[in-house]
């Protein structure tokens, strides 16, 4: 996007919106996953019971969020945490850096990560670039996730899972107040908000990350990053340098050219 | 002028398949790549052909350097001293007041250009790119398929130069297949020698 600050003075690419989740205030009851389900005409899931009241038990083309169920053991008993999980919306998306279509997935200016499946090639390289593994695939192979109801918020609406939590354990706003909000509820630290340039998505988390089973830093994914920031340049180098190269050799020290006799020329 | 045969046709077509796929490939990879060069992949009808186009041609090139490994991987590994003192001359490329010591049907360079880029690159960019279809281990695929393709890329440039304008003559090896004696004694002494084509 163009530099919208010198455009109109306004730097509205840093107005972001996002989530704020605070599993504390979670009872699980999973009302934004059927919300979810209802704006975006998705079907449920045929699931099997595996023992625990987590269901479905995982993301896919059709579950956008969820509600994990986790159970640690503690000294004085047990715990029974309750994680909305979607899509982080990253201000650095690695899905967005190592798609190979322009068009397919895209970042609206308010901070969404969403695709367009008309032009999605279905390869899935998307997946490689997540550093939480989100995307998930119809089955055209094509990309699916939470967009962030990207077609509610420009009419400043809610998203569906936000407006449906009975507790305000999801919270929908501007991504500053959010932060803002959090703190002010006493959480030292917001999870996302300066990893990969600030996450869509934010966790007030009382406990360290990895006990609700996120990594503790979060960021694009080794191989992705050397690529991108490495080898795509060293490539386009490299072609200019070896087409430079062979020139240059042929100017300077010139061909081996071969006589009829079979001599040097 | 008398003349020898260096290549076989199914050589030549061999040659031109792996040629025509790799500019396929090498096309709508760098138009997947680079979000500024994806107009490249309008050619091929827009990004959803280009990936089509994109696997079956990699099918295409990865039978054609089968085809190849085949052919040329006995020759390209026996090495001998002439091998290693034409590489320590580095062909007499850099200087030509060097003594280039004779060559077989392959020169040193041609060996290891065969080896590193035909063998080595062409063999993993191929298994990666069908693992990048199948949906197996895709980050390392993705990795090793790139990695690959950067060393492809910079060596055809230095590749087609080699064959064409820095040694005349020898671009009629991958068209007609047939190159003046003279030529051959020069550039492939052993292999005259010993094919007793003087």
């Amino acid at each position: 996007m163009a530099n919208m600050e010198k455009l109109s003075g306004v730097d509205i690419t840093r107005k972001r919106i996002g989530l704020l989740v605070t599993p504390e205030l979670c009872m699980g009851c999973r009302g934004c996953q059927v919300a979810c389900k209802e704006w975006n005409k998705l079907p449920a899931d045929r699931t099997s019971n595996s023992g625990t009241y987590e269901n479905p038990p995982d993301l896919n083309a059709n579950t956008w969020n969820k509600i994990k169920f986790i159970e640690p053991k503690e000294k004085k008993g047990q715990e029974w945490l309750f994680i909305s999980q979607r899509c982080m919306h990253c201000g650095d998306p690695g899905c967005l850096r190592i798609c190979p279509v322009p068009g397919a997935i895209g970042k609206t200016r308010d901070g969404a990560v969403v695709y367009n499946k008309a032009k999605c090639i279905g390869c899935k390289l998307c997946s490689v670039g997540c550093p939480f593994d989100i995307p998930r695939f119809d089955k055209n192979t094509k990309i699916s996730k939470c967009h962030l109801c990207f077609d509610r918020t420009p009419a400043g609406l809610a998203p569906l899972c936000a407006k449906t939590c009975p507790t305000g354990a999801i919270s929908y706003g501007d991504r500053d107040a959010l932060i803002a909000k959090a703190k002010g509820m006493g959480y030292k630290s917001v999870y996302g908000e300066n990893s990969l340039s600030g996450l869509g998505v934010l966790y007030a988390f009382k406990e360290a990350p990895e006990y609700y089973g996120f990594k503790g830093s979060p960021g694009l994914p080794g191989g992705v990053s050397f690529w991108r920031n490495f080898l795509k340049p060293l490539t386009a180098i490299g072609v200019g340098a070896s087409v430079a190269g062979a020139f240059v050799h042929y100017l300077s020290i010139g061909p081996d050219e071969v006589t009829d006799e079979g001599g040097d020329a | 002028m008398k003349m020898v045969q260096k290549t076989t046709a199914f050589e030549r077509v061999n040659h031109f398949v792996l040629l025509v796929s790799f500019f396929v490939l090498t096309f709508t990879g760098f138009g997947f790549m680079y979000s500024a060069l994806n107009w490249m992949n309008t050619a091929f009808g827009g990004n959803a052909w280009a990936s089509v186009f994109h696997k079956w041609f990699g099918v295409a090139f990865a039978i054609s350097a089968a085809i190849s490994i085949a052919s040329y991987i006995g020759e390209a590994l026996s090495f001998d001293d002439d091998d290693k003192k034409w590489l320590s001359v580095l062909g007499g490329y850099f200087d030509k007041s060097l003594e280039v010591p004779p060559s077989g049907k392959m020169n040193m360079g041609q060996k290891l250009f065969f080896l590193i880029i035909v063998v080595g690159c062409g063999g993993l960019i191929s298994l990666t790119g069908f693992m990048l279809w199948l949906g197996s281990s895709m980050a390392f695929a993705h990795l090793f398929h790139s990695l690959t393709f950067f060393l492809m890329v910079v060596a055809l440039p230095l590749h087609i130069y080699l064959a064409t304008a820095a040694n005349p003559g020898t671009f009629r090896i991958m068209t007609r297949g047939d190159v003046p004696l003279s030529f051959a004694k020069k550039k492939y002494g052993k292999w005259v020698k010993e094919e007793g084509l003087d």
